[in-house]
């Protein structure tokens, strides 16, 4: 087991934001985390990244407890990259300079001082451009860019770091019917070598990346499986998409 | 050649204005009298000042309210320097001291004090920053605690009369800047301007390759965005000491630069009014582009200068209120407002043009 | 021990000068979130007030402190409605802006009065005596009219209308002008009343100490190191914070150099908030 959660609980002042979550997570694979809000997805991420510290609780990569540490430690020796929830990326720097500053293999003071554009670099982040469709805009400023290419950037700015696991935030979230079928695609395409984590949504976007399906409540695990299982699970129907109008239809029509 | 024409096209207005600046201050002591060299001189110690400021509020956004306290140690520990050139200044003597504290002595050579100006800041930033960036002390904290350092540094140097002059400064200075010599000859207040000159446009230069480094970069995405930063696999900690080590460096180097323009130093310019001061010429300036530091502290030093000579102590109440209004009207001073502008010209004037990308704005940020 | 004691009672003393100080900016800094540099001039406001009141006007000085209070608050009002109010959520511009009026406010002052010390007679003059130690009556008034203060600013924002609204605006303005309260009123009032609170301690320590334009600069760094050791938004931590911070440096400065006690207190403030960032006593529930 290449990403292992045990036992996690996080205590927010006596709210249990995650009680008792155990995960396992295959090298390579595309787990989906869905759930209501506040089932306490995010937070599970929080932990993962090193945003927040659990109270209880183990994850291990490859054997290596992580829980605990520092955010840049933990995406720069264990290479694990965040995307978070709403784009986050740098508004006075183009595109090109946020994958830039992304760039793995870097972020080291020395390294900040010692740093040249080669070709190769230059080759490697146009690679990217065009991994994320934004191949045009590269010397545009964020704030130009629509939100779901701004979500696009994001995404380029994990790739660049080169990390071994992704966990994406929501990145489907505000995006149109058109550029979510891309960014899915994105995924399927682009990351199929890296493990990925995904929280979202958007049921259709999960039927498109989706192998494995964890559905979170108040914190807890509800249920696992593929989409198929998942969808048909009763509990899972009733708890979640049923709280989903255009879900609702979906699940009369099982 | 093409490389150099974009350049030039897309060069902004605040290259021009220091450019200017630099020429303007070449030329001047070919026009003007000794004192006025002396005074501009000193002016010049200001811009370095404020460029230690820029780098470190303008690009990181950590707004310092304490920062004289490197250009106090570094003019200290050059003027006391001086002062003991000549065996025991009368602050020392009068105190009852009859001979050099052991703290002093590497002090009697005037390279190793030199020297210090600039490592004593700097180590100090060090420490001071190696413990407050890596705990969890942040924005208007962190700027709190920079104030309070500065008001103890100012009572501490009031308090050791026998060793700092007390409020009365450091005397006797200029005995000891006549032992000097430069490639054998003396250092006529001339040799300083230009000295002074080229170190500011050395660290100008300097301060340019920075904010244009990758190091640089990292800098601006911890001002605008720390928490994603940490999330590429930046530790902010080191970056923020690095920067606070650099900027208290340059500082303290002005500091040293300062001796011989004023023949004297005292805590008026190293205690907490002068500190606020050195926010001003940024706040008027502008910051993150150099130039608006620069700027603001000439322009700032020198109405003070004419305007006092007008109004007396009223000329406090013009500043203030001229400040309120650039607060208010102009957040990002004055240069930073001449930016903006010219940048919103060239996304109309693009427009009109074939659509291609758009002119990169330079990097600005008004907040802390 | 005859030293201990009169030092310790000097503490008290100075406990209730250094509270009363800060109050004003627990109130701004803490409620409102405005890092207001020119709190030291509100006290100084204060401080010249009274002493107009008291040696030109002749008035007892009971009424030159309210009337030095209520005038600081007027100010107050004045500057939180064309200055501050527009700066809300932007740290250094606040602080720019508070500190063009710090200077402003300053040299006014120096201008009209100049910039000597302006003397004023201790309104009571007799001392207490309890075995070998004298204490002034006024020192014990600074006291008792301290925790006065304490008891009526907890008061004010625990059980009034005002304060409640007051509390409410501080956690959510959008509720509170849903609910139909004017909440830009309620920040002018909160900004006038931690003014007042200056002019009031400038006011009460105008006998006791140097009353100069330039008085406001050590008493704003003093206080901004009480407030943020206290607890941000806790009047109680203040005043914890102001009672820890002079009765060490009183006791201490019986033993070493003032500047030595007051050095040694820094760097335990700033290893206090190094590992507590919040301060001593930070009301969670507030924010």
């Amino acid at each position: 087991m290449y990403l292992e959660v045990k036992h996690l609980t996080v205590d927010f002042n006596g709210f249990l934001a995650v009680h008792d979550v155990s995960l396992g997570i295959e090298k390579g694979e595309t787990r989906v985390i869905i759930g209501p809000n506040g089932a306490g997805k995010t937070t599970i991420i929080d932990m993962i990244t090193g945003k927040t510290k659990p109270t209880q609780g183990e994850i291990l990569l490859n054997g290596v407890n992580i829980a605990g540490r520092e955010s840049y430690d933990i995406s720069n020796t264990y290479g694990i990259g965040r995307k978070f929830q709403g784009p986050n990326v740098f508004d006075e720097m183009s595109v090109y300079e946020n994958l830039e500053v992304a760039l793995s293999g870097h972020t080291s003071l020395w390294q900040a001082f010692t740093y040249r554009r080669t070709r190769a670099v230059d080759a490697r982040l146009e690679e990217i451009l065009s991994q994320i469709n934004l191949t045009e805009q590269r010397d545009m400023l964020p704030r130009f860019l629509s939100h779901g290419q701004r979500q696009w950037l994001e995404m380029g700015m994990i790739l660049a770091q080169n990390p071994a696991i992704i966990t994406l935030d929501e990145p489907a979230a505000g995006m149109t019917d058109d550029e979510t079928f891309k960014t899915g695609e994105m995924i399927k395409s682009v990351m199929k070598d890296k493990t990925v984590i995904v929280v979202e949504h958007d049921m259709d976007f999960i039927k498109q990346i989706a192998k494995t399906v964890t559905v979170l409540n108040q914190g807890e695990i509800l249920a696992e499986g593929t989409y198929e299982e998942v969808s048909h699970n009763a509990e899972v129907i009733r708890v979640y998409l049923k709280t989903d109008d255009t879900e609702e239809e979906e699940a009369g029509s099982v | 050649m093409k490389n150099i024409k974009s350049m030039l096209e897309n060069m902004t207005i605040d290259k021009y204005i220091a450019l200017f600046i630099f020429i303007g201050l070449l030329i001047l002591p070919l026009l003007s009298s000794r004192y006025s060299v002396q005074i501009f001189g000193k002016y010049i110690t200001y811009t370095i000042l404020a460029l230690g400021l820029d780098i470190l509020w303008g690009s990181t956004g950590l707004m310092n309210l304490g920062f004289a306290i490197f250009f106090g140690l570094g003019s200290y520990i050059f003027g006391i320097s001086m002062a003991i050139q000549k065996g025991l200044p009368a602050f020392m003597s009068f105190g009852g001291l009859t001979e050099l504290p052991w703290l002093y002595v590497p002090l009697q050579s005037p390279a190793v004090a030199a020297l210090l100006c600039v490592v004593i800041p700097g180590l100090v930033a060090l420490i001071l920053g190696y413990f407050v960036f890596t705990s969890k002390i942040k924005g208007v904290f962190y700027s709190i605690i920079t104030l309070a350092f500065v008001a103890l540094f100012e009572l501490f140097i009031t308090d050791q009369q026998i060793y700092t002059g007390g409020a009365s400064g450091v005397n006797g200075i200029p005995t000891g800047l006549m032992t000097l010599r430069l490639f054998g000859s003396k250092i006529s207040i001339f040799d300083w301007y230009y000295i002074a000159f080229a170190s500011l446009v050395v660290i100008y230069m300097f301060c340019l390759w920075l904010n244009h480094s990758r190091f640089g970069k990292i800098i601006h995405s911890i001002r605008d965005n720390e928490m994603r930063v940490q999330f590429l696999g930046y530790n902010p900690a080191v970056f923020k000491i690095a920067i606070f080590t650099i900027s208290a460096a340059i500082a303290g180097f002005a500091g040293l630069l300062y001796v011989p323009m004023s023949s004297f130093v005292s805590i008026e310019n190293s205690g907490v009014a002068f500190s606020t001061m050195i926010i001003i010429w940024l706040a008027v300036g502008g910051r993150g582009n150099l130039t608006g530091a620069m700027a603001g502290a000439l322009l700032v030093s020198f109405l003070q200068n004419i305007l006092s000579g007008y109004f007396g102590g009223m000329w406090q109440v013009v500043l203030g209120v001229g400040l309120i209004l650039i607060v208010m009207v102009l957040p990002k001073g004055l240069i930073g407002s001449l930016i903006d502008w010219q940048y919103m010209r060239r996304i109309h004037g693009r427009q009109h043009a074939k659509s291609g990308t758009d002119p990169v704005p330079p990097a600005q940020k008004v907040e802390v | 021990m005859g030293l201990l004691a009169s030092q310790v009672i000097n503490g008290l003393t100075n406990t209730s000068i250094l509270f009363l100080v800060a109050v004003g900016l627990v109130v701004i800094f803490g409620l409102l979130d405005v890092v207001n540099m020119a709190h030291g001039e509100f006290i100084m406001f204060g401080a010249y007030s009274a002493v107009v009141c008291v040696n030109t006007l002749h008035l007892p000085f009971a009424a030159a402190v309210l009337i030095a209070a209520l005038f600081t608050a007027l100010v107050g009002s004045v500057v939180e409605r064309f200055i501050i109010q527009r700066l809300y959520g932007k740290v250094a511009e606040t602080l720019l802006g508070t500190f063009a009026l710090s200077y402003i406010f300053q040299q006014l002052v120096r201008t009209i009065f100049g910039p000597e010390d302006q003397l004023m007679a201790l309104p009571l003059d007799t001392t207490l005596h309890f075995g070998s130690i004298v204490v002034p009556v006024y020192n014990v008034v600074l006291i008792v009219v301290s925790v006065i203060v304490l008891a009526g600013t907890l008061l004010l924002l625990i059980k009034t209308k005002f304060g409640m609204q007051l509390r409410a605006n501080v956690q959510n303005r959008t509720m509170v002008q849903c609910l139909g309260v004017n909440s830009a009123r309620i920040d002018n009032l909160t900004f006038s009343y931690g003014c007042a609170l200056a002019g009031l301690a400038g006011a009460l320590i105008a006998p006791v100490k140097s009353v100069t334009p330039d008085m406001g600069v050590t008493y704003v760094v003093d206080s901004f190191m009480v407030v943020v050791l206290g607890g941000l938004n806790s009047i109680f931590g203040s005043f914890m914070g102001s009672f820890v911070v002079s009765e060490s440096s009183t006791v201490m400065a019986g033993y070493m150099s003032e500047i030595t006690a007051k050095l040694l207190i820094f760097i335990v403030i700033i290893g206090v908030i190094r590992f507590r960032p919040q301060g001593l006593f930070f009301n969670k529930d507030k924010r």
